[in-house]
């Protein structure tokens, strides 16, 4: 069942979702191979009556590369908060919630899905500014292996990579974190008699605040206990810092997923 | 064996209005219902409350003895008063979606009524016009072998030709095992096909008998009663 959820989930939101990564694949070698056009010394020094249109050209390229950069990245999630919405609380949440299964695997079917779009529209992007600056020769494919050579050389690796692993995982379930929180605000906030839409948002706040509140204190607290010892060294501290933010996110995350497999299966309102 | 569709003083307040107050009956298989009543008197509330879209204040439902739920919701088909499917999709993959997840829904029935009303499989929601839009959604609830159906304004928004062709569809597709529960304020097009008429005034029962009942007790027409009953 899940299998089906997630094919019919990812037919939902790919559809807008993977327009916007196209638009980013297309617009990256076009207006990068443009800047570069217009940089050089021929078009630099083409003037009619002291303008250079190629100037102008290569500005809105700028924009429009700066622009679909930011559309991928931020336009990406608003969309998917707004489907998730539209799909749980709205009218199109009929269909969701006349569907013979269990509440749990629709809201894991969806976190699935939009952490899975987040991660891509993520790496695109990435990968969209390094092919940009790539072919504005802001950097070689040797310089990579020349910083890599170096790293090892100069670093102990061997002792970060847990510091690594642990970012990544803490960027992950953070992620999760942050989706499960919208829907546990759209689960509370969609019983606001007549304004849906401001109840969650009201719930957003609050759970926000809760959530900020609770991180401060407990990071006070593993500050005051473990980091005056003199004996930490940087990584040391990075840990202290990092676990209990690991742990508060993902004791969050559940308590965030429990409101809402709780509240959608059990105080519907729509 | 339990009935079809139980309600227990069924209760369900939007803050301080009440649009259902104590409203108990139960409904039996192989009956066509109509649920009549004004507007505001609680139709679409007790519709929405048997397919687990609102959750009751106090009281309780059971369908085939169960409490609204998985197991309910494959029992039971809806068909809201509203546009609810995306409209971006087309009635192909609707009904990839339906035979997806509703293991009682026939696909084969499905594209008979379509072809029946010439319409293609490729068209997409929002191509088309409201009545259509309706007759989609009729299609999808229809084409399941459901044990209870229930019908929010099916005939609501179309015009008097489509509305034979609705009825028709309603009488010609439904499990006549299970019964169908029709919302609607024409009253005088589906009289004819109802065996009981459940009526709400002001979020209460007042009236739940059969239409030979009505007709033998009072002497006149379910839309006679109907227009006694609610006079303005």
């Amino acid at each position: 069942m899940l299998g089906k959820l997630l094919k019919h989930e990812f037919r939902t939101t790919g559809r807008y979702i993977a327009l916007l990564l196209i638009i980013l694949i297309a617009v990256t070698p076009l207006t990068a191979l443009y800047i570069n056009f217009s940089v050089s010394d021929t078009v630099e020094n083409f003037t009619i009556n002291g303008f250079n249109i190629f100037k102008i050209l290569r500005i809105i390229a700028i924009l429009v590369y700066v622009a679909s950069l930011i559309s991928v990245t931020a336009a990406t999630t608003v969309l998917l908060i707004y489907n998730l919405y539209k799909s749980m609380v709205t009218k199109q949440g009929y269909l969701t919630h006349m569907l013979p299964v269990p509440t749990s695997l629709t809201i894991i079917s969806k976190t699935i899905v939009f952490f899975v779009w987040k991660a891509v529209s993520f790496i695109v992007a990435l990968f969209s500014l390094l092919a940009f600056t790539y072919i504005l020769d802001v950097w070689e494919f040797k310089d990579i292996s020349y910083t890599i050579s170096r790293i090892i050389h100069y670093v102990n690796v061997p002792k970060y990579i847990p510091c690594i692993i642990l970012i990544v995982i803490s960027m992950i379930f953070g992620s999760l974190q942050k989706i499960l929180m919208y829907f546990a605000s759209f689960a509370v906030g969609h019983r606001m008699n007549g304004h849906p839409f401001l109840g969650s948002v009201i719930a957003y706040i609050a759970g926000s605040s809760i959530l900020g509140t609770i991180s401060l204190i407990v990071t006070s607290i593993s500050n005051a206990i473990f980091i005056d010892s003199p004996y930490l060294d940087l990584v040391d501290i990075y840990y202290i810092e990092m676990i209990p933010a690991l742990i508060l996110t993902i004791i969050f995350g559940t308590v965030f997923y429990l409101i809402s497999v709780y509240m959608f299966k059990n105080k519907l309102n729509i | 064996m339990a009935p079809l569709l139980e309600c227990r003083s069924l209760t369900k307040k939007y803050g301080n209005v009440i649009a259902l107050n104590n409203v108990s009956f139960t409904l039996e298989r192989g009956r066509i219902v109509g649920l009549l009543g004004p507007n505001a008197s609680g139709k679409t509330t007790l519709i929405k409350l048997i397919n687990g879209l609102l959750t009751p204040t106090y009281g309780e439902i059971l369908i085939n003895g169960l409490r609204p739920g998985i197991e309910s919701k494959l029992q039971v088909a809806y068909l809201p008063d509203t546009t609810y499917l995306n409209d971006w999709m087309s009635v192909k993959q609707l009904i990839s979606l339906y035979s997806d997840f509703f293991s009682n829904f026939n696909v084969s029935k499905a594209y008979d009524m379509l072809k029946r009303l010439d319409l293609k499989d490729t068209m997409r929601i929002k191509a088309m016009s409201k009545g259509t839009k309706e007759k989609v959604q009729l299609i999808l609830t229809m084409s399941r072998n459901a044990d209870l159906y229930c019908l929010d304004e099916p005939i609501g928004g179309v015009d008097p030709a489509s509305r034979d062709y609705i009825l028709n569809t309603i009488l010609n597709n439904y499990n006549e095992n299970g019964s169908i529960l029709i919302s609607t304020h024409l009253i005088s097009d589906i009289e004819q096909i109802l065996d009981d008429v459940i009526m709400l005034q002001f979020g209460c029962l007042h009236t739940h008998k059969t239409v030979d009942e009505i007709r033998e007790e009072k002497h006149m027409s379910v839309d006679e009663l109907f227009r006694e009953v609610f006079r303005c």
